[in-house]
């Protein structure tokens, strides 16, 4: 034992203190860093010497660093952030079809009884010209009404399928970067060295960014490589190699499919084995709420509409004796997108039928025929329904849609804020903690120092005794 | 629990801006004053609005409606209002000439007050409001009537126009909004005009101002859907033709009502069975159809309510008898050839058979006295026409040599069925007016119904909401404040 080992005992003792006021201050800068796992040194013991009065402590080492990092609840908000990105994305792109659809902004509901009411006002005095202006404006006026709804919805529709391409890009990106990081970490070594907590970090995160689009499964071995498959056991990565998504169009619908691929250029769609995520929701949004839901809607809607008006109006005649003429412009699938009136009536209004019989151009029998659509139930989709209540069924379902998914978003935040508290709770930095860990560490350090300074006197005194 | 700070950052932006969206949210329902902005606050509320505001649109619709009836309503109370002074007028001169009083100069000024009286008549017959004639039926851009300079009036509206426009007054229920012609200047009984040359100075009489409905073997059979159904042959009136028809097709399947109007001598068949039905017009072995005015076009009658009705009147038959020497005469049936001789007052229809047939339509004329028929004196029977009984007054007058006041005396009575025929389409259009404005209140009571449940589930309970965001905003402060206050609580400020 000698006066040296207590200046080597300060020294460990200065240089563990000093690392752990780094580690602290790091922890500080980190505080707002999203993903940071706080880090503390773990403090032990250096080991002990014999001397003739027995094992004597040596000072303090620091065996390494204490990350704390829950793997079950990362895994758990990873999983959960698949339902929350799905329904957060559900609510953005509903609100965007409401705010489309909604009777406020479109006056679909007030187009359609307004043209109707057309016929009631020429009805009134069937051979007014102002009368059939009038009406002629309204039908163009529900025409134009329609079609920019179909154009803003099959726009949001197409602008859905280039967000396909945008997240499958994304997902690589994501994908390649998990797989470099995981080669990072197995080149350190272990998941649990200090070295690595950044990486760890930072893949957690990406990994939890990668959940939030598709549903995944992931484990990891031994070394700390992590493995990711899709739900129907696609692999995504597997420790250092990582397998990419493509997109390909489906001739029929012209829209993006999703397809794996196996890394010899083998395709596997996989479009309708994604049963979560953000990803899910935007497939969903374009295929099943828009194509086949109220862009189909609007479609039969103006289908009904084209198709009840022009059978009655063919079997009229206008003012100048003309029958068989139809109102709106005939066509066979696409009504939404081009309804609009007919060569004829936009050419002359005298065209429009309001008559039933060659002995009366002037009559308005065929008018009251066909404003009495007004109030008559047609099949629209195979439902008998009035238009109006047709419209209105169509803004009780985008308003139902959209509140329940504005409330599963809300429910699916709420979790995930209280696992966030929870991860938080086990990972997030405390300014409070790390200020009095601070203060920990500088009147350990200043002790250290102060004991050199007492070696040092010691050493003086011992120096002094031989002058 | 351990809590890090930048969860409670995390925490308080995520309860700041839930009650920053809600306090947009009332501020933006406050200034709209709307409870319900958009489908998702309340879908069903919403969807409920929709629907209610496009009942609200039907509702002004019909209002408009309304006042359009109302408006034509009110033009004709004073077309026919005029009328009667006219017609009052010419009773006037009639009574006049009748009394024989009349000089050559005041015969001649009766002839210029009857023109003019013809010529006010055809304007009010023209009468235009808007676009629309208001006597033309479902022709209704041209003139309907033409006055002619012998000062006949022609009714140039088609037949099957004849009637006037209809349109919804009510949810499915329409009225007629105009007066057809034919309703206000003619009447459907058979009237006897003599010719002002006739030397003929006594009365005539027909056995019924209605025609007759013979079914006989050549004209006995309505097809539906595709099955005959003969009708048992005999003589009918309008009513008892329609009451066989319906007991005919009730045999098949109840549920058939078949009527007749004698005012526009038209059939309707109603089908209040459960099953659509065809009327078969256009089968050539549906012999009674043009006895029954419909055309060869074969008519799906919907079930529950549906009906088709005759599409021409089957009452404008009108004869033309002239006196022939030897207590015999001669007729024609809608101005064609004339028929051989038939004895005068034979006891016998006016084709001289002795049953009522498809031709003679049961009409039988009978002479009070046969004094004084003449060779040459000329009779017809048609329907009643104001103008068609001025234009015999006129004539009458016009011609010294003429029948002179006898025309006045035996025929002031048909003054009076003018006269008849405005009192009756004064009280329609009276009763129409009432009716218009009993559905003028039902229908400004309904809107109000509709707005009220449309304000109830839409708008906004602005104290409510002031109260709310008064909550809101002291919420929102205690936030910010609490922040604050946690933010200095830390170990930093300590140690400052």
């Amino acid at each position: 034992m000698s006066i040296a080992s207590i200046l080597n005992i300060a020294k460990s003792a200065m240089f563990a203190q000093q690392a752990s006021i780094q580690i602290s201050a790091n922890n500080i800068a980190n505080v707002n860093t999203k993903g940071y796992c706080r880090l503390d040194p773990d403090l032990r013991e250096a080991p002990l010497i014999p001397t003739d009065y027995g094992l004597l402590g040596n000072g303090v080492e620091i065996a390494g660093l204490v990350r704390y990092f829950d793997k079950f609840l990362e895994a758990t908000i990873a999983q959960r952030n698949t339902d929350l990105q799905e329904q957060k994305t559900a609510v953005a792109y509903f609100e965007r079809i409401e705010s489309i659809l909604s009777e406020d902004s479109s006056n679909l509901a007030t187009n359609v009884m307004e043209f109707f009411n057309g016929w009631h006002e020429l009805s009134a005095d069937p051979a007014n010209l102002t009368r059939r202006s009038n009406l002629a404006a309204k039908g163009a006026n529900l025409a134009r009404t329609i079609r920019n709804l179909y154009a803003e919805l099959s726009g949001l529709q197409r602008e859905l399928d280039q967000q396909v391409q945008r997240e499958v890009d994304e997902i690589n990106r994501l994908t390649a970067s998990i797989a470099d990081l995981n080669g990072k970490i197995i080149a350190l070594g272990s998941s649990s060295q200090s070295e690595a907590s950044d990486y760890l970090n930072q893949r957690t995160e990406l990994l939890k960014e990668l959940s939030g689009k598709i549903k995944i499964t992931s484990f990891e071995d031994e070394n700390g490589g992590l493995t990711i498959l899709t739900e129907n056991g696609s692999a995504l990565v597997d420790r250092t190699r990582s397998w990419k998504l493509q997109t390909q169009f489906n001739s029929d619908t012209g829209f993006r499919m999703i397809a794996w691929n196996d890394g010899t250029g083998n395709l596997s769609d996989i479009t309708n084995k994604i049963s979560s995520g953000r990803v899910k929701a935007i497939l969903d949004m374009r295929d099943k709420y828009l194509g086949n839901g109220f862009i189909a809607d609007l479609n039969n809607l103006a289908g009904t509409i084209i198709t009840e008006v022009n059978n009655l109006h063919k079997e009229g005649y206008g003012l100048n004796g003309t029958d068989k003429v139809p109102f709106f412009q005939e066509t066979t699938t696409d009504f939404a997108r081009d309804m609009d009136l007919s060569m004829q009536i936009k050419e002359d209004v005298r065209y429009i039928a309001a008559a039933l019989s060659s002995d009366d151009y002037s009559g308005n029998d065929n008018a009251l025929r066909i404003a009495s659509l007004i109030d008559t139930d047609v099949v629209i989709d195979g439902q008998n329904t009035r238009f109006s209540t047709f419209i209105s069924t169509i803004m009780n379902n985008i308003g139902g849609l959209t509140k329940a998914a504005q409330q599963l978003s809300e429910h699916e935040e709420s979790s995930m804020k209280i696992m966030e508290q929870q991860r938080e709770s086990r990972s997030g930095v405390s300014i409070d903690e790390e200020l009095a860990k601070l203060m920990k560490y500088q009147y350990a350090y200043q002790a250290a120092a102060r004991l050199i300074s007492v070696a040092d006197e010691m050493f003086q005194t011992m120096l002094g005794v031989g002058r | 629990m351990r809590i890090a700070d930048r969860f409670k950052y995390d925490l308080f932006m995520y309860q700041f801006n839930n009650v920053k969206t809600s306090l947009d949210r009332i501020q933006e329902q406050m200034a709209k004053q709307k409870r319900v902005l958009r489908p998702s606050d309340d879908p069903v509320a919403y969807a409920i609005s929709v629907d209610l505001r496009a009942e609200s649109v039907i509702y002004d619709q019909l209002e408009r409606n309304i006042l359009r009836v109302t408006t034509f309503g009110k033009v004709y109370d004073t077309v026919f209002g005029t009328m009667k002074d006219l017609l009052a007028e010419a009773k006037s001169v009639a009574i006049n000439h009748a009394a024989g009083s009349m000089d050559d100069a005041l015969r001649k000024n009766a002839v210029k007050q009857v023109e003019s009286i013809i010529e006010q008549l055809v304007a009010l017959g023209n009468t235009v409001v808007g676009d629309t004639y208001v006597f033309g039926g479902k022709k209704s851009n041209s003139a309907p009537f033409r006055l002619n300079p012998d000062y006949s009036v022609d009714f140039i509206v088609p037949e099957g126009a004849e009637q006037g426009n209809d349109i919804f007054i009510d949810r499915g229920n329409k009225a007629q909004y105009t007066i057809s012609g034919r309703d206000a200047f003619y009447n459907r009984s058979k009237t006897i005009y003599e010719s002002p040359n006739n030397k003929y100075r006594g009365e005539m009489i027909l056995n019924t101002t209605d025609l007759a409905y013979v079914v006989d073997g050549t004209n006995n059979t309505i097809y539906r859907n595709g099955s005959a159904i003969t009708l048992t042959q005999g003589t009918y009136t309008g009513a008892t033709l329609a009451s066989e028809i319906q007991t005919r097709l009730n045999e098949l399947e109840t549920g058939h009502a078949v009527t007749y109007d004698a005012s526009t001598r038209r059939f309707t068949f109603a089908n209040n069975t459960t099953n659509n039905i065809t009327l078969d017009w256009s089968n050539p072995g549906s012999t009674a159809g043009q006895m029954l005015g419909f055309s060869a076009v074969d008519a799906t009658v919907l079930a529950n309510g549906g009906w088709d009705k005759s599409d021409v009147d089957t009452g404008t038959t009108s004869f033309q008898v002239e006196i022939l020497d030897n207590g015999y005469y001669q007729y024609s049936v809608n101005g064609g050839a004339m028929s051989g001789p038939v004895a005068i007052n034979g006891g016998t229809f006016i084709d001289g058979s002795t049953e009522a047939n498809a031709i003679n339509r049961g009409i039988r004329i009978t002479f009070i006295t046969t004094e004084g028929l003449t060779e040459g004196d000329s009779f017809e029977i048609k329907d009643y026409s104001i103008f068609e009984m001025l234009k015999n007054l006129r004539d009458t007058l016009s011609d010294p040599l003429s029948n002179n006041a006898n025309w006045s005396r035996t025929n002031i009575a048909k003054i009076d069925e003018g006269l008849n025929i405005i009192r009756r389409n004064t009280a329609y259009v009276g009763t129409n007016l009432q009716t218009m404005d009993r559905l003028t209140e039902a229908n400004n009571a309904r809107q109000n119904r509709t707005a009220k449940i449309i304000s109830d589930t839409m708008d906004a309970d602005l104290a409510q909401l002031a109260t709310e965001y008064s909550n809101l905003s002291t919420i929102y402060q205690s936030l910010m404040y609490s922040f604050t206050k946690i933010q200095e609580l830390g170990l930093l400020n300590f140690l400052k």
